[in-house]
């Protein structure tokens, strides 16, 4: 008989759970606490004497991770083979090194009697994530559908040689998978070297929506790396539903004679002052290189009021003439099919919305692709005249301002001027390399806007919704050739009531996403604009102004609009990588060395002297402890206290080098190594009993930093105050290259203590402290539990006694 | 959540009878042992989704067979997609519009593609503080994005800024109350007015808020009148005498923490004596002459 205890008390030290049983699988979880580095627990599973199961709890389970269970590293999966019958109690126990079992929580676990059928039913497929374990291999199946597979693995012990996965389906490799792939999250989470990802597109025999048993195996020994097989159901595309649609039927094109190279069709609706500058655009006069080139320009009008004038459109050249649809709607879609059917290019080119101006270089361009890929498919970017159309309107930006931009450029001489006037869509770092999800000029052989349907008209918002990205994006997977993004040459949209590009944020954002919704109930999935890896870039720059947002300031021409300042948004203006950048810049060049105060060298940015400085004030510290702190930043807290007033504030400085000297009365000066034994047992005496104590840590200059030393001075820290690691900051070079990384034991004592990296102090990005601000939130005493006992005071005669 | 479950939830489920369940956010289980007692009782399913609870949810589910549940140690976002389609879902989870927005958008995804409408959700915090303000239990799991500028610092009613002294200092709340893209209340209108579909939504604006939001497809008249029944006079003044309990056991604790306050003040205040006392004693013994 066992000896079982439940809950984890003075003489069990082991706390875990049994999360259930699926299928097969029994989960759970399962550690020592106070050892967190013992080896792993043995699970057992039994029934009187028999077992059922074992597992090793080593598992790694973000959730796990969380909660500093083991860092992550006590997840188990036993597999109960064979399976006991229905109304088995099982008991599972976790074996301690000394031999000892201990009951987890949540058993005994009883095996329930499945109602008839529940084997079968609809949505009995495993939820993924399934932990990938072997006695070698740790990993994670994360994803397999809709349309890809997805996951980590790596070997447990170093091993120079890859590893190679293989998806399997009664016994059969339908897919072989390289685990070799880099991904960030992996490396963050310390998973191997981050380099174990794997992922792969589904096999189209998979995504039938049917329910497949699959299971994952080493590719060289065919060893199973799951627990059990998964069952999974998968839908592909335009299965799961009748009601979805892959996208419209072919349309069907009487033959012409006189035939022309390209067809431009180009939408108007109630734009007359926009499609001036647009047709002129589209002219001969103006498109460079195209004296000899057969086009046309069909212009649609949309039910403009007043409407367009077929002879002021004909003024423009030979090639325009005035399209009026046969339907009246409210959605282009249908009047640009109905041009398009009309039109004798061996190309088309779809604006669908004529306020788009061109540059004088896109049908030469777009001529010399096909040159060389005659299939090929060309779009060409969007950028606003004016800037973020968006806010301007609400600043009062008009289109009589516009003119005058365009006055200043002395538009249409030089069409590559619009650079100067106007900025990229978006706020990305590299404008021309991006992916795209939507040309204003989309360019693409007539064959294959037959053979796709064209504009999808189902999409019957006003202005088309997503039609216009719908039918990039089908082209996109339909063409015979590249994908062609030009650089250098753009469309650029004029300033005018438009359904989502002149509306204000956050009415834009609800129109956005009720066509994103429409999208999906129309398709049956989420919109996804092609990559940067499936286009090919073709173009030159031709304007220096042309280059990005970032390396030039947008129109040298004062326009007095407003006083406001646009709202910024930082994550979307600047970056991560671009504050990593600037942060390692600052590093490298050692800038904060220069920071002083009262003469004394701070050690710190500017900004996280006023990060200190504002935490002092809401903090108000008893006591305040500075571990291998600069003189100047010992001034300025001193400075700071005085300031506020705080007499009775005190600070104590451990630093093995001797500082200048400091005349504070509140200052304790401790020259020894901060992580010495007697050194930390001084400085909890000096602590004593303040309520409120904030430890600053400068852990660059730390020679002896560890996450002991982190964890003993943490302790002193009170409840919602902060352990500041100061110097967490490094530069470029020292990634990878450094023997001495701080920011990786201070995240690691992050993890596992009852403090959180507060990264809201880092928001004036240069910081020297990235990460390095701790505040302490775990660890509250309310009434519930008050231990009346720590009341008890000792007199001072038995305090004598103890002495 | 827990509060609302008597009065309101449990009547919402007694009408819809619904089949499968889903509970985002189950913590220490309270609502979980509702709603499994509902699936034990009428032979339902219940998908209960928390990737952190307390350990107390265990103790709930394993009263219960594993034919009326499965436990999902995930996020719901990365969950939802793998679910079969609830009838009704109980939203309990992260505090954030973008959570909130992504939850109600892929559970209207998901349900498309069955050709079903939306579950009923009924979700908390649709009122102070959460309503138009922001909370990340962790705010690294979201891109940059998606989240305000936020601190550990707490909240009061009424007041735009977090202070040290509010509610909730132990979280990471948005610095700022209101505007696009912030908080539960916000992300639940903003999932209506783009999901293209009709919605009836109401909200109790205590407790921290409830809202049921009933797709036009899944209402009954008599889903609507027990709705309605949760606004007349006679109901609102039963909430009021719930809200006043709830304030009297607040102020009952209350009264608790400030005698355990006084007695550990009165103790320091001896102990204070004690340390003079000492003090005093050895600045006299180290005035006396060696001998």
């Amino acid at each position: 008989m066992l000896k079982i205890r439940r809950r984890p008390t003075r003489n069990n030290p082991v706390e875990g759970v049994v999360d259930g049983l699926e299928g097969s699988a029994l989960r759970g979880w399962a550690w020592v606490p106070d050892v967190p580095d013992e080896a792993p627990l043995h699970v057992e599973v039994r029934s009187g004497d028999r077992v059922w199961g074992t597992a090793e709890a080593h598992l790694f389970r973000p959730d796990l991770a969380q909660a500093e269970k083991r860092g992550g590293y006590c997840g188990f999966v036993a597999t109960l083979g064979p399976m006991p019958p229905a109304g088995t109690e099982l008991t599972i126990t976790a074996v301690t090194p000394d031999g000892m079992s201990h009951g987890l929580q949540g058993s005994p676990l009883t095996i329930p009697a499945l109602p008839h059928g529940m084997a079968d039913r609809p949505g009995n497929t495993d939820v993924l994530p399934i932990p990938i374990s072997t006695t070698d291999l740790c990993g994670s199946l994360d994803q397999c559908g809709p349309a890809r597979i997805r996951g980590w693995a790596y070997w447990l012990a170093p091993a120079n040689r890859p590893l190679s996965l293989s998806l399997h389906e009664s016994g059969r490799e339908i897919l072989r998978l390289d685990t070799n792939q880099w991904r960030g999250d992996l490396a963050e989470l310390r998973q191997g070297d981050g380099c174990c990802g794997f992922e792969a597109a589904l096999p189209p025999e998979l995504c039938d929506g049917e329910l497949h048993t699959l299971d994952l195996r080493r590719s060289d020994t065919g060893a199973t790396v799951l627990a059990r097989p998964f069952t999974m159901r998968v839908l592909g595309p335009g299965i799961g539903s009748a009601q979805h649609s892959p996208g419209p039927a072919p349309l069907s094109r009487t033959p012409v004679t006189q035939k022309v190279t390209l067809s431009v069709i180009v939408n108007f609706y109630n734009m007359r002052r926009e499609a001036e500058r647009t047709l002129t655009s589209l002219s001969q006069r103006y498109q460079e290189d195209a004296q000899d080139f057969d086009y046309e320009v069909l212009c649609i009008d949309n039910g403009s009021n007043p409407p367009l004038d077929p002879a002021w459109i004909a003024s423009f050249g030979p090639q325009f003439r005035l399209l009026r649809p046969s339907r009246q709607l409210a959605s282009p879609c249908a009047a640009i099919n109905e041009a398009a059917l009309q039109a004798r290019g061996d190309y088309l080119a779809i604006m669908i919305d004529g306020a788009h101006l061109l540059t004088p270089g896109v049908f030469r361009a777009a001529r010399q692709t096909w040159t060389q890929h005659a299939d090929a498919v060309v779009a060409v970017r969007h950028w606003f005249v004016g800037g973020d159309q968006r806010w301007l309107a609400v600043a009062g930006y008009s289109q009589h301002m516009e003119d005058r931009l365009f006055e200043r450029i002395q538009w249409p001489n030089n069409g590559y001027e619009l650079f100067r006037i106007s900025a990229p869509i978006g706020e990305g770092p590299e404008p021309w390399l991006e992916g795209l999800s939507e040309s204003n000029c989309l360019m693409l052989p007539t064959s294959l806007y037959d053979r796709i349907g064209g504009m999808d008209e189902a999409f019957d918002q006003a202005g088309g919704g997503f039609a216009n990205l719908d039918l990039w994006h089908r082209a996109s997977e339909n063409a015979r050739g590249p994908l062609v993004s030009l650089v250098g040459e753009a469309s650029f949209h004029q300033f005018h009531g438009g359904t989502t590009t002149n509306v204000e944020d956050t009415e834009k954002d609800v129109r956005v996403r009720s066509y994103a919704n429409a999208y999906r109930a129309l398709r049956g999935k989420e919109f996804n604009g092609v990559p940067p890896s499936r286009l090919q870039f073709h173009g030159s720059l031709r304007s220096e102004f042309a280059t990005g947002i970032r390396q030039r300031s947008l129109i040298p021409l004062r326009l007095g609009i407003t006083g406001q300042i646009r709202p910024g948004q930082l994550p979307v203006h600047f970056d991560d990588g671009a504050q990593t950048y600037l942060q390692s810049v600052y590093a490298e060049c050692g800038l904060q060395e220069s920071v002083t105060w009262m003469g004394e060298p701070a050690g710190v940015a500017p900004a996280d002297l006023m990060s200190l400085q504002e935490i002092i004030h809401q903090l108000r510290p008893d006591a305040i402890i500075a571990v291998g702190a600069e003189a100047g930043l010992i001034g300025f807290i001193d400075s700071t206290l005085c300031a506020m007033r705080s007499e009775g504030s005190r600070m104590l400085c451990v630093n093995p080098v001797s500082l200048p000297a400091m005349p504070m009365s509140r200052l304790t000066v401790l020259h020894e190594q901060a992580d010495d034994m007697h050194t930390l047992a001084t400085v909890r005496h000096w602590t004593g009993s303040a309520e409120s104590v904030l430890v600053l840590y400068d852990v660059m200059r730390s020679e002896t930093l560890s996450l002991a030393s982190l964890q003993a001075y943490g302790a002193l820290v009170s409840y919602r105050s902060y352990l500041v690691c100061l110097g967490t900051l490094f530069g470029q070079p020292w990634l990878g290259y450094s023997n001495r990384d701080p920011l990786q034991i201070v995240r690691e004592f992050a993890r596992n203590s009852t403090f959180v990296i507060d990264r809201s102090w880092n928001r004036q990005l240069i910081s020297t402290c990235p990460f390095g601000y701790l505040r302490k939130i775990g660890g509250t005493v309310n009434a519930i539990h008050y231990d009346p006992a720590l009341d008890e005071i000792p007199s001072a005669p038995s305090l004598r006694e103890n002495a | 959540m827990n509060r609302f479950w008597h009065r309101y939830i449990r009547p919402l489920i007694d009408v819809v009878q619904p089949n499968r369940l889903l509970e985002i956010g189950a913590d220490s289980g309270w609502n979980t042992r509702n709603i499994l007692e509902y699936c034990q009782n009428k032979g339902a399913f219940a998908d209960i989704v928390d990737p952190a609870p307390k350990p107390s949810l265990h103790d709930v589910l394993r009263q219960f067979g594993t034919e009326h549940y499965r436990y999902h140690p995930l996020k719901s976002v990365a969950v939802i997609p793998q679910l079969d389609t609830p009838d009704i879902a109980l939203i309990d989870g992260d505090h954030n519009w973008a959570t909130v927005y992504s939850e109600l958008n892929l559970l209207h995804a998901r349900a498309e593609m069955a050709g079903l409408a939306p579950p009923i959700v009924i979700s908390h915090d649709v009122a102070w503080p959460y309503a138009r303000r922001d909370m990340y239990y962790n705010p690294d799991d979201l891109e940059a994005s998606q989240k305000h500028p936020y601190a550990y610092r707490g909240m009061l009613p009424g007041v735009n800024e977090l202070v040290e002294q509010g509610m909730n200092g132990v979280l990471a709340n948005a610095l700022h109350e209101g505007g696009p893209r912030n908080g539960v209340l916000t992300a639940i209108e903003d999932y209506m007015a783009s999901a293209g579909i009709e919605f009836h939504f109401r909200k109790l604006p205590f407790f921290n808020g409830l809202g049921i939001m009933v797709p036009a497809a899944r209402m009954t008249p008599e889903l609507r009148r027990l709705i309605d029944s949760f606004f007349t006079a006679e109901s609102l003044l039963d909430a009021c005498v719930a809200i006043e309990t709830d304030s009297m056991h607040l102020r009952a604790i209350l009264a608790q923490t400030e005698t355990c306050l006084s007695r550990r003040t009165q103790a320091l205040e001896r102990a204070r004596d004690v340390i003079e006392t000492l003090s005093r004693r050895i600045a006299e013994l180290e005035r006396q002459p060696l001998h």
